[in-house]
Order: structure tokens, then sequence, then C-alpha cells
């Protein structure tokens, strides 16, 4: 293992909760890396140091100006579509956005053009398959015209056996 | 008068409620910030925000919850994101007030309190160099002496998460330590 490693283990080391195998290899480690032992004395003094940081006290304008927030600050009045409970609030939002949109489509010129654009589209579209439609009618026609034909070709051939005769 | 019957005071604007539930908690909200933000007229401003949300805030308590876990959960977020906001201004600390240090003077050796003294200028200053989230949670656990199950409450976090975090942020300060003691001190 290298320097690292042991690094990582080392505020595990002192607050004593590494299990006894992985505690004896730290201190095999520590007796003979200085760096190591340097940075354990250092972590242990960081951690008396930031423990003797104490309070303060807060000074008297600013206890004064907390005091007055109920005097100084009216209460919030809430949009009531903001009172709707949070679960439901991603449904409002959803409803929101599809009427921001359907308000985009009908009332602005570019929302007018995209209709237009769409319903062009729409019927193009539609033109299409009518015509894809009746294309495949007439090809279903001539292939029933080719059965009867090959039909009636079997039906007026003489019998195999019989011409052999 | 119980914390529940104060914040029912408050919410009914019965005349002292208020002026209760600041008296008991501006010192912790306000060290909190001061320790976060490291500039007494940082942790002032920041104050009182905190305590106007509360004020507002306080018709969303459920009084069935933790109201200490509630405030400082409030707080810790409020100045998070105060430092993601304003994270260029607050580049510096104020000087080590030797006020913060309680055993600083205790020893009677001089060499040990210059050395106490010269650890704890140090490590307030760089408390700024953590991440706020790694620097909160040293604040909570080391400095305020919470227990990583309150601070796992505070910042909604799992306690392993919490403790890797305060490892983590040690190692850091502790490698500072090591770092600026060898430059001779300038930070």
């Amino acid at each position: 293992m290298r320097c690292k490693n042991f690094e990582d283990l080392l505020p595990g080391y002192i607050e004593d909760v590494l299990i006894t195998e992985e505690r004896a290899r730290v201190s095999a480690h520590l007796d003979r890396c200085p760096a190591c032992a340097g940075l354990l004395d250092r972590l242990k003094r960081t951690g008396a140091a930031l423990s003797e940081i104490s309070d303060v006290e807060p000074g008297p304008a600013l206890m004064a100006n907390l005091r007055d927030i109920p005097s100084t600050s009216a209460p919030r009045r809430r949009f009531p579509v903001l009172a709707v409970k949070p679960a439901l609030q991603p449904v409002l939002a959803g409803a929101f956005l599809v009427l921001t949109f359907t308000a985009v489509l009908v009332f602005t010129p570019a929302g007018g053009r995209l209709i237009k654009t769409l319903n062009r589209q729409v019927h193009a579209g539609y033109d299409t398959i009518s015509r894809v439609y009746a294309k495949a009618e007439s090809v279903a026609d001539s292939l029933d015209g080719a059965r009867e034909k090959f039909i009636v070709s079997l039906e007026i051939l003489p019998p195999l056996g019989r011409n052999q005769e | 008068m119980e914390l529940k019957e104060i914040i029912e005071g408050c919410l009914e604007g019965r005349p002292g409620a208020w002026n209760m539930l600041v008296q008991s908690y501006a010192k912790r909200v306000f060290n909190t910030a001061y320790q976060f933000t490291g500039s007494r007229v940082e942790a002032e401003d920041q104050t009182q925000e905190i305590f106007l949300k509360v004020f507002h805030s306080l018709p969303k308590f459920d009084m069935e919850k933790n109201f200490d876990a509630w405030l400082l959960t409030l707080a810790k977020n409020h100045l998070i994101d105060a430092y993601r906001r304003t994270r260029w201004e607050k580049k510096n600390r104020d000087d080590f007030e030797g006020a913060v240090a309680r055993k600083a003077a205790a020893s009677s050796n001089p060499e040990d309190v210059l050395a106490v003294r010269q650890d704890h200028e140090l490590l307030w200053k760089g408390l700024n160099i953590l991440p706020s989230d790694m620097r909160m949670a040293v604040i909570l656990k080391e400095i305020q002496g919470k227990a990583y199950e309150d601070v796992a409450k505070i910042m909604k976090l799992p306690v392993g998460t919490v403790k890797s975090r305060v490892n983590r942020a040690k190692l850091q300060l502790a490698r500072l330590l090591g770092e600026l003691g060898e430059q001779g001190h300038a930070v």
C-alpha cells in the first residue's frame, strides 16, 4: 500500500474505528514513514484546534434588527396557485405548459403559420396515402385479372395423359 | 415556555413569542454564519436574511418535526446558496479573533500558546479552501460538536457521507497546516 491509502485511514485511526488488522498495518506504516506520522500529528492538532473555536456573541444591533422582523416585514401573501400541495405542483406545471403552448399557437402570427404548415403537411400526407392506396387497389385488381386468366388457361389445356394418348 | 408554545405564539402573533425565538436561536445561527463566511459583517447580513426566511416559513413548519434541525437546515441551505451566488466576494475571511479560541492561552508554555494560536489562525483562513458542503459539515461536526447523526439530519445526507466529508475536510486542513507551516505561516 502507498502513503495515499494510509492517509485516508488516518482519521479512522485517530477515532479508533479501524478493524484490528487495519489498525496494525497503519501503525506499522507510521513507524517507518515520517511523512505520514507528521500528517497524523497535524490531523490531531487540526481536530483539537477546530474544537477550540468557540462561539461569539451577536452584537446588540443585530439582535434588535432580528426582534423587529415581525413589525418591519409584512407577512407575504401567497398567490393561491402556489398554495397547491407539492405533490400536485408537477401536474400544475404541465397544465401551465400546455396552456402556454396552445396560446402561442392560437394567438401569435408564428403560431398561425405553424398551424398552416402543419395543415398542409397533414393534407399532403393524406393525399400520398390515398394515392398509394389507390395504386395498391389497381395492382390488386390486375393481379386478380392475371389469376383468372391463369385459371382459364389451365382449364383449356388438354389433360396431360390424353395428349400423350 | 416550551418551544412548541413559542412557535405557536409566533404563528398567532402573540407579543414576546418572536423575541423568545430570536433569543433562543440567534447566537447559534449567527455563529454558524460567522464560522461559514468568516466575516462578522457578512454573518450579520446572512443571519438577518435567515431569520426573515424563518419568519415567513414558520407557518409551513410541521410541529411533529425537530425544530432545531429544521432551522439549521434552512440556515445551511441559505448560507450555501448565498456563497454559491456571490463566491467571488467571499475569498477573504476576517482576521482571526482571539476571542474565538477558548483554550488558546490555557497553556503556561509561551511556545505552546504561540503554536496553538498559529494553528487556529491557519485553520480559520484554511476553512475557505474547503468546498461549501464540506466546510458546513466540518463546522457542524468539529466546531459545534454535533453528532454525525445530527449533522446528517441537518444536511439531509447519509451518515456515511457526512463522515467521509468531515474526514476529507480534516485531512485537507491538516495538509494545509503542514504546507503553510513550512512556508512560515503566510496565508
